[in-house]
């Protein structure tokens, strides 16, 4: 009787645990097979035991492209959980319109990011772009944003905060109002200031809203490529290089693929690191 | 009870029945197969409509072959595509937009047909091309796999107006450019900032950029030679130091502008000069917000030697293996690359057909008459440069990308340095 329960369970398992294998089992392991071979996709591969780790190792353009990456994620997560949390906070309010500010803030999100990017790259134009045309109707110089290797990354991380910033408001919106509104007058009751309420109430009271924002805008920015593929190209001088788009040069203008699934699961192995890193300062349990 | 009538009636239908299931079975195998090519063409506007107008014609006198036409699918570039279709063997049965250095990549694959297999081959080649083309289209192997198709030889257009109005000549040297990129970089407005510049040379750092400003200043200088010698070195250092230097010079002068990508500041009039091909004249007068007159002159050179030579950016024709029809794909080869087509495409794209003495050929000779900026390219496409046919064409052309922008752009390191470490990277290129 339970082995034929046992039964029933693993048919009813079977199509979940079939795409398992086809669509996370098979790539991971085709890409940990990867890493030991030189494949152009067109020849037979060729076995090169440590070769694509060694070189990855010694590879600056691979170790700039990280440090991108990361210069990306230290503008781009901090701006977002900043924006998202204080918009959500607003929009929680009884304010006038609210119901088109929530939709208004979400639009972004649905459009596609090339076309984002390709609008964005109008706005940072130096010579014609909107932004520039502001800044000197103030008196002050233009900004290169998008051909000055110092500025381009963070503006980059600045457009993508704005894109995305409405997907993270809709989590710290829900998590707001789910705050029982017995805590915030229990808080006035005890004369706390509306500080105190934000700051003992409501950010320990979103922290799994706040736990999900930050995972999945670190894994997001890791795997940052139709920006800078669109809008700089990875330059100026490797500024705007990011992992997933040195990994997409590799494969697929080189045809390089040992190389480019070194690096994915380089990447992978990173993103493990820090996504762990990430739970343990903020995923603690809460009263 | 069965009458006669009866009977007569039901061995009528059985006979009518037999009839129509004999006809259903044997028809098709006596009746002659219909045949449909698929043909993929560049995607862009002319040579579509090129592609279309030679798949009509032929499909109207060839009832039983159909050419159907597709530009090839969207993507970074026509070689990646090209390459996901071999790997996923989509590959249609004809591409018309092949860059001849990789289709070694191709021939070790299996991908392509030799089409020196073909019986009517070497007389159909000598007919139209000259040797050395064809020596240029020979693979690894010995064989051929490809139909030297057309050559859009890079030529400096200037605007004639702007020249005009600011009293400048088109430069033959890299010193007459400058004195002429000085006059022409200036702001349109008083005490405005700069807002027209003398030339924009790509600000892109992927790879095929540079095969339409630093390769074509290469071609020139090294008086025709190619990027890479025999052993895969650098064939002439000094050519590549003096390219990558008068471009640093362009930018550190500010005549050229250093702006992210935007629309066409030539078409603009925003910019007196750019490198192009022919392409670019039908695409001048049917783009130009506001029409002005434009001309084309050989690319600058370092020394008072006027150039000959420039960077070919030549698209061939190959019959992919995967067609179940290569006697009919190559028929239709054949009928595109005719003296009638060739003449077809000149007008249509102002592309050049690689054919051999095409200014003197009478055939054209109306036509050049009539379209004397074609004509000057037609003239140019003797004095042609192809990129190397090594499989690393496109890690070479991409590190060089990264040094350009080092050191002609940014003025980072010095534009020697530049050239000194695309030297140093040819000799790592095989690094496992």
């Amino acid at each position: 009787m339970r082995v034929r329960g046992t039964n029933v369970g693993l048919l009813f398992s079977l199509p979940y645990l079939v795409f398992i294998a086809l669509f996370i089992v098979y790539p991971v392991g085709f890409a940990l097979y990867l890493v030991f071979v030189r494949w152009d996709l067109i020849a037979a591969p060729q076995y090169v035991g440590l070769g694509n780790l060694r070189y990855l190792l010694s590879d600056a353009e691979f170790w700039q492209a990280l440090l991108n990456t990361l210069i990306f994620l230290c503008v781009n997560v901090p701006l977002q959980i900043v924006a998202a949390l204080l918009i959500a906070i607003a929009l929680a309010q009884p304010i006038a319109l609210r119901g088109f500010f929530r939709a208004a803030f979400f639009v972004p999100v649905v459009i596609s990011v090339a076309v984002v990017s390709l609008l964005w790259q109008q706005v940072y134009n130096t010579d014609t772009g909107l932004l520039n045309t502001l800044i000197r109707a103030i008196g002050l110089p233009a900004v290169p944003w998008l051909t000055n290797p110092h500025v381009a990354m963070p503006a980059i991380a600045g457009m993508v905060a704005w894109k995305n910033v409405g997907l993270y408001v809709l989590f710290f919106l829900s998590g707001i109002l789910s705050v029982p509104a017995q805590l915030y007058e229990a808080a006035k009751l005890e004369g706390a200031s509306p500080w105190d309420e934000f700051w003992l109430v409501t950010v320990p009271l979103v922290r799994p809203a706040m736990f999900l924002v930050v995972v999945l805008s670190t894994i997001a920015g890791f795997n940052l490529f139709i920006e800078p593929y669109v809008m700089t190209g990875g330059g100026p001088l490797d500024s705007t290089l990011s992992v997933v788009l040195y990994m997409y040069k590799h494969a697929f203008s080189f045809l390089d693929m040992g190389y480019a699934a070194t690096i994915g699961v380089a990447l992978a192995a990173i993103m493990l690191v820090v996504v762990t890193i990430e739970r343990r300062l903020i995923d603690e349990p809460t009263v | 009870m069965c009458t006669l009538r009866t009977i007569v009636k039901q061995r009528s239908r059985v006979a009518v029945l037999t009839s129509l299931l004999l006809a259903v079975v044997l028809v098709p195998a006596f009746a002659q197969p219909h045949i449909t090519l698929t043909y993929w063409s560049a995607p862009n506007a002319e040579e579509l409509s090129f592609a279309r107008t030679m798949a009509q014609s032929w499909n109207a006198a060839h009832p039983e072959t159909t050419v159907e036409v597709q530009p090839i699918p969207a993507s970074g570039t026509s070689e990646e595509v090209l390459l996901a279709a071999v790997v996923a063997k989509t590959t249609p049965d004809i591409c018309a937009n092949i860059l001849p250095s990789i289709m070694n990549r191709f021939v070790h694959a299996g991908a392509v047909l030799p089409l020196d297999g073909f019986a009517d081959f070497d007389r159909v080649t000598h007919e139209r091309i000259d040797a050395k083309t064809l020596a240029y289209a020979r693979s690894d192997d010995g064989r051929v796999y490809q139909v030297p198709w057309k050559a859009n030889p890079v030529m400096l257009a200037y605007n004639v107006d702007e020249f005009a109005a600011r009293g400048v000549q088109p430069p033959r040297t890299y010193a007459q450019f400058m004195d002429v990129a000085h006059r022409l970089t200036y702001a349109s407005t008083s005490g405005g900032r700069i807002d027209h510049w003398a030339m924009n040379p790509g600000t892109s750092v992927i790879w095929f950029w540079r095969m339409f400003d630093f390769y074509p200043l290469y071609a020139a200088a090294s008086d025709g030679r190619t990027l890479l010698d025999r052993n895969h070195a650098l064939a002439d250092p000094r050519a590549a130091n003096d390219a990558m230097q008068f471009l640093a010079m362009g930018f550190r002068r500010g005549y050229f502008p250093l702006a992210a990508p935007q629309p066409d500041l030539f078409l603009e009039g925003r910019v007196g000069m750019r490198f192009i091909g022919p392409w670019g004249i039908s695409y001048l007068e049917r783009a130009a917000v506001h029409r002005f007159r434009f001309g084309f002159v050989p690319i600058p050179t370092p020394a008072a030697k006027p150039s000959e030579f420039t960077f070919s950016d030549q698209k061939n024709i190959a019959i992919f293996s995967t067609t179940r029809h290569p006697n009919e794909a190559w028929a239709f080869v054949k009928y595109v690359t005719t003296r009638a087509a060739d003449r077809t495409l000149l007008k249509m794209t102002s592309q050049i057909p690689l054919r051999r003495d095409l200014v003197n050929d009478p055939a054209f000779a109306d036509y050049f008459a009539h379209h004397p900026l074609v004509a000057a390219f037609a003239r140019q496409g003797a004095h042609v440069v192809p990129l190397d046919d090594t499989p690393h064409i496109v890690q070479i052309l991409d590190y060089l990308s990264r040094q350009y922008e080092a050191s002609a752009m940014y003025g980072i390191i010095p534009p020697e340095r530049g050239i000194a470490n695309t030297a140093d990277y040819l000799t790592r290129i095989d690094r496992l």
